[in-house]
């Protein structure tokens, strides 16, 4: 998919070509290589939200932990950029959720991971005082804040994780599934604190999930991810308006349904039950605005009551299975033509 | 350099905290050290019984003893330390903070010794109080003993990161490790001196023999370990660590790196 509006920011960092392939430890094992990441290509500006969809197994984590330098790539490169542009030597300081594990010390105390932690990382101590206290109230833990970790509720841990990434103020964060487990009004916080630190601060955040809803509300940029390749990249409006469809979804009298549906045979339709008693729900998939026309009058010829009317605008959710999709389906059409075995 | 040494405030303090929270784990572990040392005393006591040449070895049995201690805890706090921070995760927050690693580890290495002493000083009260038996040793001696002491232990820990790497790549190696603790009581007391020379050569060539032999010199014998009769032996434990160290570290960072390659940081 390509992008139509030109990036002016600078880039934060830059993937060109990344591949990652898992070879097992055990050398007559090697055939089950796994290929994580395939050829990933990828420019990610300045001060956005970027997220990394795709369903289990597509390769986000890896891809994570390899921007981490927790990885080393079987082949290509990842660069990263000051703000002023300049390509740097190093790795910038990066705070990182990682996947599933809390990250952290146990039998250390919030308050004493935020210290330990930083100071290994350098932070000066001012900062880390002011901050550690900061954050952990931010998350609401200040009365666990000396509290073994081991003894907090799971949400409880990942929140200390989230505030460990947030620590001494990185310009770049990587959040891989950063809202498992947490609650309704921890995960809005999360939600509004990222928005804050781009749009604000000029931070630079990758996310993954597999919660649409939080990618929808936060992302500026959406990569989805299948089988190790970047399959779509842009901004959340162009996929929607890449996907816009014609639709119309009218809720009528079934009665009236019946007497329509003839005339109407030449659109394509969806129906279903309502919820309601004796009420027909139609999804009218239409080609341009002269089937709308078209049925508009098929509608008024038949005098059909109508419910409700109204278009239907696509979700991220409903981008991403029809991305998805038809990447599967292109994928099962190369590999029969190439005559090779489906999987 | 400030670094390094906010590396070192860091890490103490968290030994001093884990101590303090957990005081079983060390209590238990003084306790297990001197029920091992009663047992063996015992068991030697009334196999030989008291007789003069069992007074003259036992200090030498109280320095090989002391001295398996650092060997074993050299070689287990590196391995269960990897083996616990990988699985919860936390050696990946480590590498995103401090991604010198083995660095982080020189540092651990040696809170792991200043504790190591504290530990040992109090083994060594419970030994004085039961055997009744004090080591020679005057101040002068101090210097050269302490010196041997430290590099033992900079040999013991390099061999230690063979283990620390092999446990970044295959996680539970605990097995080994208690295999190795075995291994190296039987080092600690083995009669060195009256073996072939062949022997003596190869297992000197270990950690751990040549420093246990160069303590008995002073700690038993009441000689000087800086006279020059055994300066030779002195440049050989130098030499001997130095080898441990280096080519232990350099181990480690090619199992680190191959970890970094296998995706092995984390839990996976
Ligand atoms: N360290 C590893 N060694 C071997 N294979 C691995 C390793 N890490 C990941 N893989 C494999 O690489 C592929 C991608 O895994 P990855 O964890 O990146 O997926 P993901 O997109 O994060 O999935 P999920 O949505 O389930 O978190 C999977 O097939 C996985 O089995
Ligand atoms: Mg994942």
């Amino acid at each position: 998919m390509s992008d139509s509006t030109v990036t002016t920011s600078a880039p934060a960092f830059e993937l060109s070509r990344l591949s990652k392939t898992f070879y097992p430890l055990i050398p007559w094992h090697r055939h089950r290589a796994v290929t994580a990441v395939s050829e990933l290509t990828l420019n990610v500006p300045r001060g956005i939200v970027f997220s990394l969809l795709g369903p289990n197994g597509a390769g986000k984590t890896t891809t994570i932990k390899l921007l981490a330098g927790l990885i080393l790539p079987t082949q290509g490169s990842i660069s990263f950029f000051d703000e002023k542009g300049r390509l740097l030597a190093r790795r910038p300081r990066i705070g990182a959720v990682l996947e599933g594990s809390r990250n952290v010390y146990w039998r250390l105390s919030p308050m004493e991971n935020l210290y330990y932690f930083g100071e290994i990382n350098g932070i000066p101590r001012s900062e880390i005082r002011r901050q550690a206290k900061e954050l952990l109230s931010m998350f609401d833990l200040a009365d666990k804040a000396n509290s073994s970790v081991q003894t907090l509720s799971r949400g409880m841990q990942q929140k200390v994780a989230i505030a460990l990434a947030l620590l001494g103020d990185p310009d770049l964060l990587l959040l891989d599934e950063p809202t498992l487990g947490l609650d309704v009004e921890s995960a809005r916080l999360i939600k509004r604190r990222l928005r804050h630190l781009v749009e604000e601060r000029g931070k630079t955040i990758v996310l993954t999930t597999h919660q649409m809803e939080l990618a929808a509300t936060v992302a500026d940029r959406i990569g989805i991810m299948q089988e190790g390749r970047l399959i779509a990249e842009d901004k959340l409006s162009n996929l929607i308006s890449f996907f816009r469809k014609q639709d119309y979804e009218v809720e009528m009298p079934r009665a009236s349904w019946k007497e329509v549906r003839p005339a109407a045979s030449a659109l394509s339709f969806d129906e279903e039950e309502c919820d309601e008693e004796d009420c027909v729900r139609v999804t009218f998939h239409l080609e341009d605005t002269n089937d709308f026309y078209r049925l508009m009058t098929h509608l008024k010829e038949q005098g059909a009551p109508l419910r409700s009317i109204r278009q239907v605008t696509p979700t991220l959710e409903d981008v991403f299975i029809e991305i998805t999709r038809r990447y599967r389906t292109n994928a099962t059409d190369t590999a029969q033509a190439q005559g090779g075995e489906v999987k | 350099m400030t670094q390094l040494l906010r590396l070192l405030q860091a890490e103490f303090i968290r030994t001093l905290i884990l101590r303090w929270r957990y005081p079983l784990e060390l209590l238990t572990g003084l306790t297990v050290m001197y029920l091992i040392f009663l047992g063996l005393f015992l068991g030697a006591r009334s196999l030989v019984g008291e007789t003069t040449g069992f007074e003259l070895s036992l200090s030498g049995f109280i320095v090989s003893y002391l001295m398996w201690f650092f060997a074993i805890s050299a070689i287990s706090r590196l391995t269960y330390s990897i083996e616990v921070e990988s699985s919860q995760g936390v050696l990946e927050q480590i590498f995103l903070n401090y991604p010198r690693y083995l660095l982080l580890q020189y540092v651990r290495g040696f809170v792991d010794f200043i504790e190591g002493l504290v530990f040992i000083a109090a083994l060594l009260g419970l030994i004085i109080l039961t055997t009744h038996r004090m080591l020679t040793m005057d101040w002068a001696s101090a210097g050269p003993v302490a010196l041997v002491v430290i590099l033992t232990v900079v040999g013991l820990q390099g061999f230690g990161f063979f283990f620390g790497g092999l446990a970044l790549l295959f996680k539970r190696i605990g097995q080994v490790g208690g295999v190795l603790q075995f291994g190296f009581f039987l080092l600690a007391y083995l009669p060195v001196e009256r073996m072939s020379v062949v022997g003596q050569q190869l297992l000197y060539c270990l950690p751990l023999t040549q420093g246990i032999r160069l303590l008995k010199i002073a700690l038993v014998d009441g000689r000087p370990i800086f006279a020059s009769a055994n300066l030779g032996m002195l440049a050989g434990l130098a030499a001997n660590s130095a080898c441990y160290i280096l080519l232990g570290s350099a181990f480690f960072l090619l199992c680190e790196k191959k970890a970094k390659i296998d995706g092995r940081l984390g839990q996976y």
